[in-house]
């Protein structure tokens, strides 16, 4: 529709957000343009599985295509709005009753090294190493079981055998300090 | 406004709670421009993460793009239901469901009738119900759906010609569960499933044959 491509062609980023809020046809199809490969290789990234990814991705932005509360400009940016949504429904998956028993399996054998996981392995920008490294012990231990172990913050409590109050507190001020190191408040 | 989400926001962002956490967490911050902001700025740090741990970028299948254009192709209408008739009930979601206008009306009407319970809960489900196609292995959509509640604590499968002794199975994990038999009402088949799980994947089976698939979003 030449009313639609012209809005397209003109867009800039905040008129574009607004537009993903609405939920028009042609900022969703540039948010996939955009952001199919990141998305996906986020959910390959967690699952593990080219399948499950797809699935993943497609039952993620179908549900926020349907459901129109999802997203907010005030939320930030589609990007990472959508990021954490596929990251988000990839964990749930890997939680799911008829994979939990490999995923414990991988799990018990993180929770035994988790200490020593190197940040390198997992983490290919200089500065993220950088600002993981700078948190205090236990908030690192914290954010990496959340993080890269998948775990919920009740699963991490039994694990640490700490209070539930402490483990979200270590989590929350972990991630906040990430953030401030990495400037991530800093809207692009 | 309830009390504000805090340090929910954080474990939200880097994947932490259940899903009804999520969900609580999800109705607060569209209401709280306060903690939307909070959420806001823990998702960036989770989002600088997860760009940083992915280190080759793949592209998706050609196909997701052909999925996506299938499932968004029409918009779902929400539906919100009050305590009405069982028969007003089947009337409007006949009436309402764009895609329900490939099939036999009238069929799919006297079919819905004769499955009091599936009614009934169709009735008097206090928020939107959520239906899926099913689609033939040719990707083309079959004269099947399944309503069923956002919360998938019951599903209702109604198929237009249906043959003799189609099953309705659950799909997951590389097995296929039986559920049931479709009830055959003349030109239409029914099955209500008050299954209290959410399921994602259903198939319409002839033996242990797949008929046809229906994809199942939450």
């Amino acid at each position: 529709m030449a009313t639609a491509e012209a809005a397209r062609e003109g867009a800039d980023e905040a008129t574009w957000a607004q537009a993903f809020a609405r939920r028009e046809r042609w900022a969703f199809d540039e948010a996939y343009r955009r952001f199919g490969s990141l998305l996906y290789s986020v959910a390959l990234g967690v699952l593990h599985n080219a399948q499950d990814a797809e699935d993943c991705l497609h039952d993620v932005l179908v549900r926020v295509w349907k459901n129109s509360n999802s997203f907010t400009v005030e939320r930030g940016s589609v990007r990472t709005f959508l990021v954490v949504c596929v990251r988000n429904e990839a964990i749930s998956r890997t939680r799911a009753a008829a994979r939990r028993e490999r995923l414990s399996e991988r799990l018990s054998r993180e929770t035994n090294t988790v200490e020593e996981l190197e940040i390198a392995d997992f983490i290919d920008e200089e500065r993220v190493r950088n600002a993981l490294s700078q948190l205090p012990d236990e908030q690192r231990q914290a954010v990496m079981l959340a993080y890269f172990g998948g775990k919920t913050h009740v699963e991490i409590a039994e694990q640490l055998n700490e209070p539930l109050g402490t483990v979200k507190s270590r989590i929350a001020l972990g991630l906040r300090k990430l953030g401030t190191m990495l400037n991530a408040r800093k809207r692009t | 406004m309830t009390d504000h989400v805090g340090e929910l926001a954080e474990l939200y962002a880097i994947g932490s709670l259940e899903e009804f956490e999520r969900e609580r967490v999800e109705r607060h911050v569209s209401q709280c421009r306060e903690c939307a902001a909070q959420l806001r700025d823990a998702e960036e740090t989770v989002s600088a993460l997860a760009q940083a741990q992915t280190r080759d970028l793949r592209e998706p299948p050609a196909e997701l793009r052909a999925r996506l254009d299938r499932s968004i192709a029409t918009r779902r209408p929400v539906l919100t239901w009050h305590p009405f008739a069982a028969g007003i009930a089947a009337a409007i979601i006949l009436a309402f469901i764009p895609t329900w206008v490939a099939v036999d009306r009238n069929s799919a009407l006297v079919a819905m009738r004769q499955d009091e319970r599936a009614l009934a809960r169709l009735a008097s489900a206090g928020t939107q119900i959520d239906h899926a196609q099913f689609m033939l292995p040719s990707k083309q959509p079959m004269d099947a759906k399944v309503l069923y509640g956002p919360r998938g604590d019951w599903y209702y499968v109604v198929v237009m010609h249906p043959r003799a002794g189609m099953q309705v199975a659950y799909v997951h994990g590389g097995q296929m569960e039986m559920l049931g038999r479709v009830a055959m009402h003349g030109e239409s088949g029914t099955l209500y499933l008050p299954v209290n799980h959410k399921m994602e994947q259903l198939a319409l089976c002839e033996g242990n044959t797949v008929v046809a698939e229906a994809h199942l979003v939450y």
